[in-house]
């Protein structure tokens, strides 16, 4: 067995063969497990951010009850800006004792004329006090960035005129200076604001010291300077599902009393209703297509926006449709219903459904992650600024008991949440092939402020993305 | 601290534990790596990804085996892959079906050390190279190095026979060379 004797014995100093990596191997090693628990802790996180960023979402655009909703914008304007001053003229600008203790009892006072007043309901309230807290919040943080900002200026200011004064070849240049910088001290002493280009002169001649906004900016040149090495890769995407609108139905604008109008109230049909509004509806078909540009980041990130088109829709039970020549008179008052070109009459839960059909062209700013490179799947979350271009729905009016297509009044500027996760199905030599179920939810109400409604399209959809590697 | 502690702490996120794992087994699975490649770099990249297999993987790690073996089975298959990937590898990779080319009985001495030898397998082609370390090294069968590169298994003895023709050509070589250089240090 030959053979085997001299396997075994290249076996045997081949056991023997070790060499030292050099270090860059470990630090490579070491940071590729770092990342990835980094990224298990995103995941981890991303849902309860995005969950919270829908809630502080909806909070925004929440209008509040119909009696705030109705109200002009102005009027909330007056009452957030009257605490405001109140809450933050005190204490900023008092430095007595008494000053600071008189201040205490006026910050809570506007909250106990509201109590008082007793006229606002408790969530007018609490948006009042919340919209005063986040303006105290913002007014502080501006003061103390003010002051950080005065300070720096200040201590670079004596700095250099130390260093001037003793260096100084001429003591009319240095004096001039001690004098600008004497101003300055002045100036932020009384807290009031530099003048601008006293400000650019003493930032011109000062060295650049590092401080917290020279670091942050740094280390944001150094982040931009790193993805720019990185191209913009094209790419198209089109998506297909079910979408509908949330928090109520298209009734359309004719009547407020839609619970004793609506003959498809209370039917006892046994089918869907929900809300308040019990009108009949249904899923129907989302569709969406557009182009998108993805850059790559770094750990496995990147981000994608883009332009799309995205079709909305809902169906809602319509009844039969009714020849134009039964319309009674009473019509001629409801010009949109007059010259309608189908009307449907409602039958008890029954007939055929109608599309309501919304139209939106939006811009995308997704971030998308890879958790595990071995994993070829990607986590997408973002929102998406849309335009509502156009659309048709069934309205309903309540003389005729007629229901009848129009254009709805919509807030054409829409805010949406977009979520999902799409696999790298195939994969060539330029392009790659992605898909996954992905969701979106409109943060902005869909219809116009006066309609007092609250409805928020979503939907639910498959997509597949092709884009260059 | 034995390979089971070890691996418990490893699995623990412990960032010391994975450092002494790396430390523990990188010197001699880098030689593992260095007997597929053609360069250090190559060889350093292997180890670079076969480790950061093993950590993700350390969970599928069964305490029955030797943690050194399955290392060294992880850095094989990443080594096999890595020559499949790598544009360099490609062309000597070509397996053909060629006739089979007989063993021979030759056996000569293996007195180089351990760094020469590796040199010269390295020198054979990527092909010839790596059916050598799978079979002789690795102790794989041809019927599973056939699986592993997708060749036929008449394939893989053909080339192991010529690879070792060849690589006990260049050891007789060798081996005159230094016997040689001894005569002419001792004066016969």
């Amino acid at each position: 067995m030959h053979e085997q004797e001299f396997e075994r014995s290249v076996q045997q100093k081949m056991e023997e063969l070790s060499f030292s990596p050099s270090a860059r191997v470990w630090k490579d090693v070491e940071q590729e497990i770092r990342d990835r628990k980094e990224r298990r802790r995103v995941i981890f996180w991303l849902l309860p951010v995005g969950l919270m960023l829908a809630l502080g979402g909806w909070w925004i655009f929440y209008p509040g009850d119909a009696n705030l909703a109705g109200k002009p914008v102005s009027e909330h304007k007056i009452e957030v800006n009257t605490n405001q001053e109140r809450n933050i003229s005190g204490p900023a600008t008092s430095n007595s004792q008494q000053d600071a203790s008189a201040a205490a009892p006026r910050s809570v006072e506007p909250q106990k004329e509201n109590e008082r007043g007793n006229t606002k309901s408790g969530k007018d309230r609490r948006e009042i006090v919340n919209a005063t807290t986040i303006a105290s919040a913002q007014k502080l943080k501006r003061e103390s960035f003010k002051n950080w900002a005065l300070q720096q200026v200040q201590t670079r200011a004596s700095k250099q005129r130390n260093s001037f004064a003793a260096n100084v070849q001429q003591p009319e240049q240095a004096n001039n200076f001690s004098g600008e910088t004497a101003g300055i001290s002045q100036t932020a002493a009384a807290t009031q604001p530099i003048p601008i280009n006293l400000a650019q002169a003493a930032a011109k001649q000062l060295p650049h010291a590092p401080g917290p906004l020279q670091e942050w900016a740094s280390t944001l040149k150094k982040d931009i300077a790193r993805s720019k090495k990185q191209n913009w890769k094209w790419g198209i995407q089109v998506q297909y599902g079910r979408s509908s609108i949330g928090q109520g139905l298209s009734l359309g604008g004719v009547t407020q009393d839609r619970a004793a109008a609506d003959p498809l109230m209370n039917n006892g049909s046994g089918n869907n209703f929900f809300g308040s509004v019990n009108q009949q509806s249904r899923n129907s078909d989302f569709i969406s297509g557009g182009f998108t540009v993805q850059k790559k980041l770094t750990g496995g990130w990147s981000v994608r926006t883009g332009l799309a088109y995205s079709r909305y829709g809902q169906q809602v039970r319509v009844g039969e449709a009714v020849p134009r020549s039964i319309l009674p008179t009473s019509v001629g008052r409801n010009e949109a219903l007059a010259s309608s070109s189908v009307v449907y009459r409602p039958t008890g839960g029954t007939g055929g459904w109608y599309n309501n059909r919304y139209h939106q062209l939006s811009v995308p700013v997704v971030l998308q992650v890879q958790p595990s490179r071995a994993i070829p799947l990607e986590i997408v979350g973002g929102m998406q600024l849309g335009y509502l271009v156009g659309g048709r729905e069934l309205r309903y009016d309540t003389t005729a008991k007629l229901y009848y297509p129009a254009r709805p009044e919509q807030q054409r500027v829409q805010l949406s949440l977009q979520a999902g996760i799409q696999y790298r199905i195939a994969t060539g030599r330029r392009y790659e092939l992605l898909g996954g179920p992905h969701l979106n939810y409109h943060l902005t109400r869909l219809d116009a402020a006066h309609t007092g409604r609250q409805r928020h399209l979503y939907a639910y959809q498959l997509g597949l993305q092709l884009r260059k590697k | 601290m034995d390979d089971q502690k070890l691996v418990q702490q490893c699995l623990n996120q412990r960032p010391e534990a994975q450092k002494l794992l790396y430390e523990r087994f990188a010197g001699p699975m880098l030689g593992v790596c260095y007997r597929y490649t053609k360069s250090m770099t190559d060889a350093e990249d292997v180890l670079q990804e076969g480790f950061i297999k093993v950590f993700r993987n350390l969970r599928q790690f069964r305490a029955e085996g030797e943690l050194g073996g399955w290392i060294r089975r992880i850095m094989v298959t990443t080594a096999l892959n890595y020559l499949k990937k790598n544009a360099r590898y490609q062309g000597e990779l070509a397996f053909e079906n060629e006739s089979l080319h007989p063993v021979s009985n030759d056996n000569p001495e293996v007195t180089m050390d351990a760094k020469e030898l590796a040199g010269l397998i390295r020198q054979l082609p990527a092909g010839y190279q790596t059916i050598f370390n799978l079979h002789a090294v690795e102790g794989y069968s041809h019927v599973d190095i056939g699986q592993m590169l997708g060749i036929h298994e008449g394939t893989s003895r053909s080339q192991y026979a010529r690879a070792r023709a060849l690589l006990i050509h260049w050891i007789k070589l060798n081996n005159t060379d230094h016997k040689t250089d001894a005569y002419a240090r001792t004066g016969i």
